[in-house]
């Protein structure tokens, strides 16, 4: 089987189009980001889950309504099924006593539907400090350990372009959990610990598929001295078209893989994975190697290639 | 073949390694099937007894589950450092405290050693710290120093008396660490009873044995303190002198109210003058006086009750000796309603739980109801003999924690050292205080400040999910590149099992622990391992199809493919690095699979593929047809 064999489209003329494009999606999360924010789970904010299961399914409005009259204030959700029901409430240290209370009020009010606390994470506002900052530390240690590396196997604007192109994906992606964060009940898409390592695993997959581009171009402009950049430019990203599309291809099928199937603590993960290799996919081709023709053109000159 | 010598040795020796990595595994998990096997609890424990060496060994080797696999608490512990130096401070004044409570709100939000953030407050008020702390003439620097060394050991020992309860409780492969200066990590596998080890690890275990004050006097200083209180419901700020006209006016009220007999007085009047006490049916949220048996509270009231003893203003009014303290189980239950009876206890101890040397538990003679007896050294035995000589007939409570166990009348002097904890609910939770009495008291309070618990049965769910996962994954793409890349793809299927095998392999060896974000790790890396030869194939098509000779267009699709996989991988594996250095437990995990999947890929895609190619090519058994 074949495709894309002898694809041939004018990517870097549509290359402003994209700018554009990329322009949108980054405002518009952007603007999200700073009306409505992030839903952010309890690692960075602190609190407390407690997931219980029922032995049948349960109307989640009477959970609600039966918990909240007993004073326990915060979030009632069903988690993954209708038997699971996740409660999210303050931190305390009394963990025991917030569980004990919940039991009983549950055992109580639905006599005939059994049910177990299954899960229970507690986070103290200590702790969810201390993990917001080693999230940003690990996402701004990706970026300038990148920024180097390219920069040493390729060039500076190479490096810079593909750091650019990872801000991009990673701030759409960021967008969407901000525009749709709290929006399914399914999927409640909050910025937690594995939220982190999602944008971690884009960035990494994001740089890979511009590295290939990049790797391809290096090539071509070796081969190819006489002709303009904008079609050696060009041409390497649709002669890399065809890998570009089947790795993206596989690796969603994987993602989608575990969004199905790999239960609700991995859902939002497998989100960000999915939306992170569309966004990333389409980067690489519309980002990052026009950037960096449009920089070398600006400035003028010919490029100084490494390796 | 010739060529590919030390290739095709290189792949042999990483096979074998990987199976003596997964040995372990397949061993500990015949040994769990033959126990589930024997029917009699005799066969299974001399099966056991001759394999004990083995089992034991496959145990330790084995890939390990996370506790999110396998169901277990993860909790931190957080040792009150700052509770340890306010009671080592001399000198405490208004000041100290004022800084001490600012420290105390800062400590919550950050992570900070807390002796360096006591002597940031201190200096931004210019005040040494040597005017609290150690010699006079000691610097700044030195008695941070010092302080810091002292907050460390008490975590330390901390840590070890929770290591022994934890041993004492029977937990397979605890593991127990500090971090930082003032926390402990406590990852507990297979636990199902959360709330008892909770109590476990958190009991500071501060035995007290403590007078009982007459009923009268109590009596008294409650009521002093529900008169005082009709007056301020609420603390009244600063200067008190300063009284505004709304409360002048209340209180002229109240005396009116007051003044009317109590048999007269409407609901809302008994009510009003009655902050503290319970006058009907719905005020049972307060404490409750019974002339003959003392003083209750519901579980209801507990902590309002408590919270307005404990208010500054009205701990002033107290007698500076004086107390209050509930029972640790209601005395008496009606209608689904919990009664707890509140003492008011001598503040000063007549003993500590330091005296205590033996501690054991069992059931009373006499009821058989669950009780702990304890044995003193010689000085405790001393001081009890005296205190229970000097208060014959009067109360002595057991405060364990600042609740009473029990407050039985001495009936005589007491001269053996022997005194017994009853009022316990079950033989459990006497078992848990003969653990947490033997064990030894914590240096300081601990707190809970995280806690991630999963249930076994989750932990199981979560396992079939991830299994379902990692099949259907290598399912869709193994599929997909046949359909594909036809003969190829089969390679790049060979070289993806390959890969799986290599990373459980390398997990199990170093022993990693394999959690739910590291199987989607895995997930993911069958999706990307696949590159590699997609850029390979990829490649070659190419070159083939510019008309280069098969054999040419292999070789050049290596070369070529070459230097854009090592870049793509080399990136891949520094961000799972640094996701490896920030992330904690299960995230960790998934940083792992992702490296070892990704470094294991670079063999694999580039390898393994290759040498099976070149065996094709010698035997003619390979067309530009077998790129599909």
């Amino acid at each position: 089987m074949r495709f894309l064999e002898k694809a041939n489209f004018n990517f870097i003329g549509l290359r402003k189009k994209g700018y554009i494009f990329s322009a949108i999606l980054v405002g518009i999360g952007l603007l999200s980001m700073l009306v409505r924010g992030f839903q952010l789970g309890i690692d960075f904010k602190g609190g407390i889950e407690i997931v219980v299961k029922f032995q049948d399914p349960i109307n989640i409005g009477e959970v609600r309504k039966t918990l909240s009259a007993e004073g326990i204030r915060g979030q009632i959700k069903e988690y993954g099924s209708a038997q699971e029901v996740i409660i999210t409430t303050d931190f305390s240290g009394e963990i025991n006593d917030i569980q004990a209370l919940i039991e009983r009020i549950l055992r109580r009010d639905f006599p005939n539907n059994p049910s177990e606390v299954i899960k229970v994470d507690a986070v103290g506002p200590s702790i969810a400090s201390d993990l917001k900052w080693s999230a940003v530390s690990a996402l701004l240690g990706a970026l300038v350990m990148i920024l180097l590396y390219v920069g040493i196997r390729f060039e500076f604007k190479f490096a810079t372009a593909g750091v650019i192109a990872i801000f991009h994906d990673v701030l759409v992606v960021a967008g969407l959990f901000s525009l749709l964060g709290g929006v399914f009940d399914v999927m409640p898409l909050e910025i937690d610990q594995s939220i982190i390592a999602a944008f971690l695993t884009i960035v990494g997959y994001s740089i890979t598929d511009t590295v290939v581009v990049y790797d391809r171009i290096r090539e071509d402009l070796k081969i190819r001295r006489s002709d303009p950049y904008e079609k050696v430019f060009n041409d390497s990203l649709n002669e890399t078209l065809s890998r570009t599309m089947i790795t993206s291809g596989t690796t969603l099928l994987t993602a989608l893989v575990l969004f199905l199937f790999a239960g609700p603590t991995i859902r939002g993960f497998a989100f960000a994975i999915v939306a992170g290799i569309l966004i990333g996919t389409y980067s690489s081709i519309f980002i990052a190697a026009p950037i960096v023709l449009d920089w070398q053109q600006k400035t003028g000159g010919k490029f100084k290639l490494r390796g | 073949m010739q060529k590919n010598r030390f290739q095709l040795v290189l792949i042999v020796l990483l096979t074998l390694l990987s199976a003596w990595f997964l040995y372990p595994t397949f061993q500990d998990a015949s040994h769990t099937a033959k126990l589930k096997s024997f029917s009699s609890p005799e066969d299974s424990l001399a099966y056991v007894r001759e394999n004990r060496k083995s089992i034991e060994r496959a145990q330790e080797k084995r890939l390990k589950l996370g506790l999110d696999l396998q169901g277990g608490m993860h909790v931190v512990l957080e040792v009150d450092v700052l509770e340890l130096l306010e009671n080592r401070a001399r000198n405490r004044d208004a000041q100290f405290d004022s800084v001490m409570a600012i420290v105390r709100e800062r400590a919550k939000k950050e992570s900070g050693e807390i002796p360096k953030m006591l002597a940031e407050e201190f200096q931004k008020r210019q005040v040494r710290l040597s005017r609290y702390y150690y010699d006079i003439r000691d610097s700044d620097e030195e008695i941070v120093e010092k302080l810091s060394r002292e907050a460390i050991d008490a975590v330390e020992r901390a840590k070890e008396i929770i290591r022994n309860r934890v041993d004492q409780y029977g937990v397979a492969e605890p593991s127990i660490l500090t971090q930082g200066g003032r926390r402990i990590i406590v990852e507990l596998p297979g636990v199902s009873d959360k709330e008892r080890v909770r109590k476990l690890l958190k009991g500071t275990a501060k035995l007290e044995f403590k007078l009982v004050r007459d009923a009268e006097i109590a009596f008294k200083v409650l009521q002093d303190i529900n008169e005082y209180l009709t007056r301020y419901p609420v603390m009244p700020s600063g200067d008190t002198s300063q009284v505004d006209s709304a409360a002048i006016l209340a209180r002229t009220q109240l005396d009116s109210i007051r003044a009317i007999p109590d048999s007269l007085k409407t609901k809302e009047q008994r009510r009003l003058v009655n902050p503290l006490f319970a006058v009907d049916e719905e005020t049972i949220d307060k404490i409750i006086i019974d002339p003959r048996a003392g003083f209750f509270v519901t579980d209801a009231g507990k902590s309002t009750v408590m919270s307005l003893l404990n208010r500054p203003d009205v701990k002033a009014r107290m007698p500076s000796d004086l107390e209050f303290a509930y029972d640790a189980r209601p005395a008496s239950e009606n209608d689904g309603l919990k009664f707890y009876r509140l003492y008011a206890l001598k503040k000063e101890p007549e003993l500590t739980g330091s005296v205590v040397t033996e501690a054991v538990a069992t059931f009373s003679v006499d009821q058989s109801l669950p009780e702990v007896n304890m044995k003193m050294n010689d000085e405790g035995t001393k001081i009890w003999a005296r205190t229970t000589g000097a208060n014959i007939g009067k109360q002595i409570a057991i405060v364990l924690d600042g609740v009473v166990y029990s407050a039985p009348v001495v009936q005589s002097k007491i001269p053996n050292g022997n005194s017994v904890i009853n009022g316990i609910g079950s033989i459990e939770e006497a078992k848990d205080l003969e653990i947490i009495l033997k064990a030894g008291a914590l240096p300081a309070p601990v707190q809970i400040t995280e806690e991630r618990t999963v249930g076994a049965s989750l932990g199981a769910d979560s396992v079939r999910a991830g299994l379902l996962s990692v099949t259907l994954g290598f399912a869709v793409v193994a599929i997909f590149m046949l359909i594909y890349y036809r003969t190829a793809g089969i390679l790049a299927d060979l070289a993806l099992v390959f890969n799986i095998l290599f990373v459980i392999a390398f997990l199990a060896g170093f022993s990693a622990t394999l959690t739910l974000p590291g199987i989607a790790g895995l997930v993911l890396t069958i999706g990307m391992a696949v590159d590699a030869n997609v850029l390979i194939f990829e490649r070659i098509r190419e070159e083939s199809a510019r008309g280069k000779t098969l054999k040419l267009a292999i070789e050049i699709g290596y070369e070529k493919a070459f230097s854009a996989i090592l870049d793509s991988h080399v990136t891949t594996f520094g961000a799972g690095a640094l996701l490896y250095a920030f992330g904690i437990g299960p995230i960790r995990g998934f940083a792992v699979t992702l490296m070892i999947g990704v470094a294991a890929s670079l063999f694999t895609a580039i390898v393994v593929t290759k040498v099976v190619l070149d065996w094709m090519m010698e035997r003619d058994s390979i067309t530009e047809a077998s790129f599909g």
